[in-house]
């Protein structure tokens, strides 16, 4: 396999929110999953000289990703003590019903793992259009930004902005056919 | 689902592809959506563009993403010095 070049200017733009998406469903704190996001990339850009082009560039720092993750719960549990669970419970008689409330909870563990693949799907299917189409996609579809905005911020046209929008629907369309279409 | 735009379809159907994806963003107005509905009546092309478009758009509604912000974005290329 051919030895492959690292673009750590563009590792913000094309793997940004999958490691955040990622991040998060580990760690259920947005400020926490943007930190490990930075210190990914961080050590990544400290290390790039033991980047050997075995892996690709994403597996690469995938798994800087999960170290920082594992170092992120390594810390916390080391502060012995500090370590609580919060239940809201005010009278006796609501005592033992917490654990029926998680089962019971409306949204599967089957759902919920359907719907975590089916999120790092989409987000790696983007990975693989002109980055800045894949950030007008995100801002127009998932982030719900005005037109206005998305025009103004990335510096296009309102007729460009349907035209790259129409382009990313076919690519992620496509790159996800196989896996989550059922025709 | 090929891109429309890069190949020689007629502009009557470039301009449904564009009603369909406005339509998956509420945007397109009445006329557009009724002209979606009648083209794809007798174009099989734009009948399966729409209908893959309407299959993407369920498929995205079903996640809610998080994601970062523009300037959340800024921030770490900042500290990455980028």
């Amino acid at each position: 396999m051919s030895k492959l070049d690292l673009q750590p200017e563009l590792w913000v733009d094309k793997y940004g929110d999958y490691f955040f998406y990622y991040a998060l469903s580990k760690v259920n704190d947005r400020e926490t999953a943007k930190d490990i996001v930075s210190e990914t990339f961080l050590a990544g850009l400290k290390s790039k000289a033991n980047f050997e082009g075995r892996s690709s560039e994403k597996t690469w720092l995938s798994s800087i990703l999960n170290r920082k993750i594992v170092d992120y719960y390594r810390k916390i549990n080391s502060n012995k003590g500090k370590a609580e669970v919060k239940i809201d419970y005010t009278n006796q008689d609501q005592d033992g019903s917490w654990l029926e409330e998680q089962v019971s909870s409306s949204d599967s563990a089957e759902n919920q793992i359907e719907n975590k693949e089916l999120g790092e799907a989409i987000l790696s299917c983007l990975e693989h259009i002109n980055p800045k189409h894949a950030e007008i996609f995100k801002m127009k579809t998932m982030q719900d930004y005005d037109n206005d905005v998305i025009c103004k911020d990335m510096g296009i046209t309102s007729s460009n902005l349907w035209v790259i929008i129409h382009r990313a629907r076919i690519a992620l369309a496509s790159c996800l056919d196989n896996s989550w279409f059922k025709t | 689902m090929k891109d429309m735009l890069e190949q020689k379809i007629p502009a009557s159907c470039l301009k449904v592809a564009e009603f369909s994806d406005k339509q998956q963003y509420t945007e397109a107005t009445f006329w557009e959506k009724l002209r979606v509905r009648i083209h794809i009546l007798r174009c099989k092309h734009c009948y399966t563009y729409h209908d893959k478009n309407e299959q993407l758009t369920a498929l995205i509604k079903k996640h809610e993403f998080k994601l970062l912000s523009r300037s959340e974005k800024e921030d770490i290329k900042a500290k990455l010095n980028l």
